[in-house]
């Protein structure tokens, strides 16, 4: 199934974000298997016999639909009961009957498409989240919950195999990483990379990947994150690259605060306790509107610098970003106007 | 003193999923424990200045997700570290039959150069327990385990004090920690912070 394409001009967020496609069609012959019950599994498990394989049973998941029945683990099941319970997005997750709904869709996912990877239970609890509020608005008496659970499942498969080839595949993920995130972190504000990459020596790989995996869930909040969902999914353009756009500009946000941290746990601290905000529409448009400029850069590199000060110079007046190389001594700027301030505050 | 003249320890927490790594580090950080915790994923990190026989260090605590085990990422999570800490729930026989793996991945990236510390978790789950004390003690001992400890982070429970073992092994305090505990077994005696611990229960 395709997802649907539209063009940047449409790309201003909704307020509960468009995940569902225009184009889902619901499928009729598709049915949810049933979770196996404790008795159910143990009959299914079978004597351990060598055979020989071709694939690496080791090796990451992959998005292969179908996957043998035998290919369902009672671990990821055991798994995704653990996590289902911790999914703390909402409170309509307390709901048992939710839960069982989250852990069926799920089950289904890991049977038919990838191994249950720990991040995959709040994509889900997202994309309930935004199908249960439209079926309130509209359509809430007429959708059985066998259904609202295949539609959720549907939206899935479209929704998460980018994310998944791309982040939740570890070798795709240092790769991306480094060749994509670093690199237009590079082109876009060499300071930063500086900052984080040379001086801090910090590897991205290691805080970005909550980031990325979540779909910035957990840095800026279910509304944020889901209207820059949106406009990624709703934009024609290569998802990988955008969120490595959208992270930037995230950064150049904090950048400030960046700077001023005194060693490298508490840069590590702030990019994994990123400083929660609820943005208006017009950050929301215009954060978005540098993504989109960055992207259509294609890469020049002049082009991404002159975009990037421009979104330096958005964020934090009264600088002449063109001009700063070196965050050290801005460091040593911003310290001493602090001491100057709590000078003048304790003077009076 | 300014943080940054401090000394910084990497403290690394590996474990199963929901053995309790993130409970452990909010108890002790903060001084709370919620019933649900989201799960981690990749990492958390915090950290924590702590002051003991008048000295000062600065603990970076790295929390893990537990699904991580097998993967790529682990082994930078793992670098650098001064220790680790190896939790299991003693109410899952499954997540201590796999604390193996765990310490073996610490031991290739770290080989002798890294504390291991096991910590038997949610000890207040005594109707559910199925790893016995001694059967932690046996794994800590067989594996060269500076500290073992059961710990309950729902009660407090011995969580303040692996939190000062952990830092007694450090360079800052070895050698205190050498003269006035010259002889003493390798492991920790559980009962040296009892008081919130549930009547009745198993220490056994």
């Amino acid at each position: 199934m395709q997802r649907n394409k539209t063009e940047p001009s449409n790309t201003v967020p909704t307020p509960h974000g468009k995940l569902v496609t225009d184009e889902y069609q619901e499928d009729e012959t598709l049915k949810l298997l049933p979770v196996p019950k404790e008795n159910d599994i143990n009959s299914q498990r079978e004597e351990l016999v060598k055979e020989q394989v071709s694939i690496d049973p080791l090796s990451e998941p992959t998005r292969t639909p179908n996957r043998s029945k035998f290919s369902v683990t009672s671990d990821s099941l055991d798994i995704i009961k653990v996590d289902v319970p911790r999914l703390l997005l909402s409170p309509l997750f307390t709901s048992q009957s939710i839960q069982d709904d989250i852990v069926q869709i799920l089950y289904n996912y890991d049977h038919s498409y990838t191994s249950y990877r720990q991040g995959y239970h709040e994509l889900c609890g997202l994309i309930y989240l935004v199908l249960h509020e439209d079926s309130d608005d509209e359509t809430s008496s007429l959708i059985s919950r066998s259904d609202f659970n295949k539609e959720v499942f549907t939206t899935m498969i479209n929704f998460i195999g980018p994310i998944v080839s791309q982040f939740y595949i570890e070798d795709s993920i240092l790769g991306w990483s480094v060749s994509i995130f670093n690199r237009n972190l590079l082109l876009v504000d060499y300071p930063l990379y500086e900052l984080l990459l040379k001086y801090h020596h910090i590897e991205t790989q290691i805080w970005v990947i909550r980031w990325v995996r979540l779909i910035l869930l957990r840095e800026l909040g279910l509304q944020n994150s889901t209207r820059f969902v949106d406009f990624m999914w709703s934009y024609d353009s290569d998802i990988t690259k955008l969120m490595s756009y959208i992270i930037i500009i995230l950064l150049i946000r904090i950048k400030l605060s960046l700077v001023e941290c005194e060693d490298s746990g508490e840069v590590l601290y702030l990019l994994l306790h990123y400083p929660y905000i609820e943005y208006s529409d017009s950050d929301i448009c215009q954060m978005i509107e540098f993504a989109i400029q960055m992207d259509q850069c294609h890469g020049d590199e002049k082009k991404l610098k002159e975009v990037g000060v421009q979104c330096n110079k958005w964020f934090h007046k009264g600088f002449k970003w063109e001009k700063v190389k070196d965050l050290g001594k801005l460091r040593l700027e911003l310290k001493l106007k602090r001491r100057v301030r709590g000078v003048l505050g304790g003077s009076k | 003193m300014s943080k940054s003249n401090l000394s910084k320890y990497k403290i690394v927490f590996l474990g199963e999923q929901n053995v309790g790594k993130t409970s452990l580090i909010t108890r002790f950080m903060y001084d709370t424990f919620d019933s649900t915790y989201a799960a981690t994923i990749g990492i958390d990190f915090l950290s924590k200045t702590m002051y003991l026989d008048d000295k000062t260090v600065r603990l970076q605590l790295w929390d893990t997700a537990g699904q991580e085990r097998f993967r790529s990422l682990i082994p930078s999570y793992i670098r650098d570290s001064h220790v680790a800490v190896i939790v299991y729930d003693v109410s899952s026989k499954k997540s201590f039959e796999l604390l193996d793996k765990w310490i073996e991945d610490v031991k290739i990236e770290r080989g002798e150069n890294v504390i291991i510390c096991i910590v038997g978790n949610k000890n207040d789950l005594t109707d559910e327990r199925q790893v016995s004390l001694q059967d932690g003690e046996a794994k800590a001992k067989a594996h060269g385990a500076k500290i073992f400890l059961e710990t309950s982070s729902k009660l407090g429970y011995n969580v303040k004090s692996l939190f000062k073992k952990i830092a007694k092994t450090l360079p800052e305090f070895e050698a205190a920690g050498k003269s006035g505990e010259e002889g003493a077994s390798e492991m920790i005696d559980i009962n040296v912070e009892n008081t919130t611990t549930q009547d009745g229960q198993c220490q056994c």
